[in-house]
């Protein structure tokens, strides 16, 4: 009873409010982290990855997110060094609907094939925050992006699991739907929308 | 019997008599992802047929219990996309409101046609869905998460519809919900005819 008054009391002095006042600047490893939320573009390509890895067996998943932390480490230290072209919605969309039809397309898809999907779409992700020019910055973005790439592709890849392991293959089917219709509207996009 | 009779053609005649609501204008959608979700959420006449949608598929069973919430995205994808690139569609607010008047009798009514037919028939309505989320997509500030927002609100409201459809494993929830495909079908006819 004293030990929850004391928590209440704990809880309503002002001063504890204050420690949520800033929600611009979150610093240059966590803005990366957090990227895969902001840019639509780059979290529905992450997701649909995921997507594909769920609708996997799991020893094939285990090769597939080796590989992506391979090429994500790679490309994210490319990326220092090479500017990378933006990539236009019409073609995020398609490679989004790709990834979506690969998911639905039921059966095992061909390890290499699933390999090579897999460092494509780390590489393109690794590219797409725009890093800043001072190299200690660049460095904490880096690891942030990195970070946040594995996370969403883990966190999606667990979600969708463990769902079907309970319900069996329609959670990743559903989900697989709604990654292709994404895509396909992206894609209709008419030249010049955002 | 004879009331059963007057029925279809009272329904034509409010039918004739009426115009459908107008709810989908094509104008600025705004935001992003939240305003791209909360399109399908906040819009009665879309989430009449996408509760529908989930309740046939779970009154059908397995397989159409997904295979339907798997086509509707899908086939609504194109109808997203001929909105977005511009492409009239006739017909859009009564393809809606009828699409929760016919989805909703099907549930009333315990409508078992064969899996393709149902699948159909879902489809042929999701074009309409789609077009009048497409139609505003291009104007959103962020095309592509408003895009994202208003596949899974859509898809988040097919759930809803197939966690009320699980009632059908039981007598009374069986009644329960053909009776939500009544009240949905009866909601239908309120757009089509623009009482609602």
């Amino acid at each position: 009873m004293r030990k929850s008054a004391a928590l209440l009391g704990a809880l309503l002095i002002p001063g504890s409010a204050r420690a949520h006042d800033a929600f611009g600047d979150l610093g240059a490893f966590y803005q990366s982290l957090l990227h895969p939320l902001a840019d639509p573009a780059q979290g529905l390509l992450l997701a649909g990855l995921a997507i594909v890895l769920a609708c996997q067996p799991r020893e094939n998943v285990q090769w597939a997110y080796l590989a992506l932390i391979i090429a994500t480490l790679a490309a994210s230290w490319l990326s220092m060094t090479i500017a990378f072209p933006e990539l236009k919605l019409r073609w995020v969309g398609l490679g989004v609907a790709a990834l979506g039809v690969l998911a639905l397309s039921s059966g095992r898809v061909w390890l290499p094939v699933l390999l090579c999907v897999t460092v494509a779409i780390a590489v393109i992700a690794s590219f797409a925050p725009g890093f800043a020019s001072d190299p200690r910055t660049t460095v904490r973005a880096i690891w942030g992006s990195i970070l946040g790439i594995l996370l969403v592709v883990l966190l999606v890849w667990g979600l969708l699991d463990s769902l079907q392991a309970r319900l069996g293959r329609p959670p990743g089917l559903v989900a697989a739907s709604w990654i292709v219709a994404i895509g396909i509207m992206a894609a209709a996009l008419p030249e010049g929308v955002a | 019997m004879t009331l059963l009779r007057t029925i279809p053609f009272a329904l034509l005649a409010a039918l004739l008599a009426g115009s459908p609501a107008l709810a989908h204008t094509g104008e600025a959608a705004g935001g992003g992802f939240i305003t791209g979700f909360m399109h399908p959420i906040l819009g009665w006449d879309h989430v009449a047929a996408m509760v529908a949608v989930g309740l046939w598929g779970a009154f059908l069973g397995a397989p159409a219990i997904w295979l339907l919430p798997v086509t509707f995205p899908l086939v609504m994808a194109l109808g997203g996309a001929m909105g977005a690139s511009g492409v009239p569609l006739p017909g859009i607010e009564t393809g809606i409101a009828a699409s929760a008047l016919v989805i909703g009798l099907a549930v009333l009514l315990a409508a078992r046609p064969p899996l393709t037919v149902a699948a159909i028939i879902v489809a042929f309505f999701a074009i309409f869905h789609g077009h009048a989320h497409g139609a505003e997509m291009p104007e959103a500030a962020n095309p592509l998460a408003y895009a994202a927002g208003f596949v899974i609100g859509t898809g988040l409201l097919h759930l809803v519809g197939i966690s009320l459809g699980l009632l059908t494993y039981s007598k009374p929830g069986q009644l329960a919900v053909r009776g939500m495909g009544g009240l949905i079908a009866l909601a239908g006819l309120g757009f089509l005819t623009g009482a609602i």
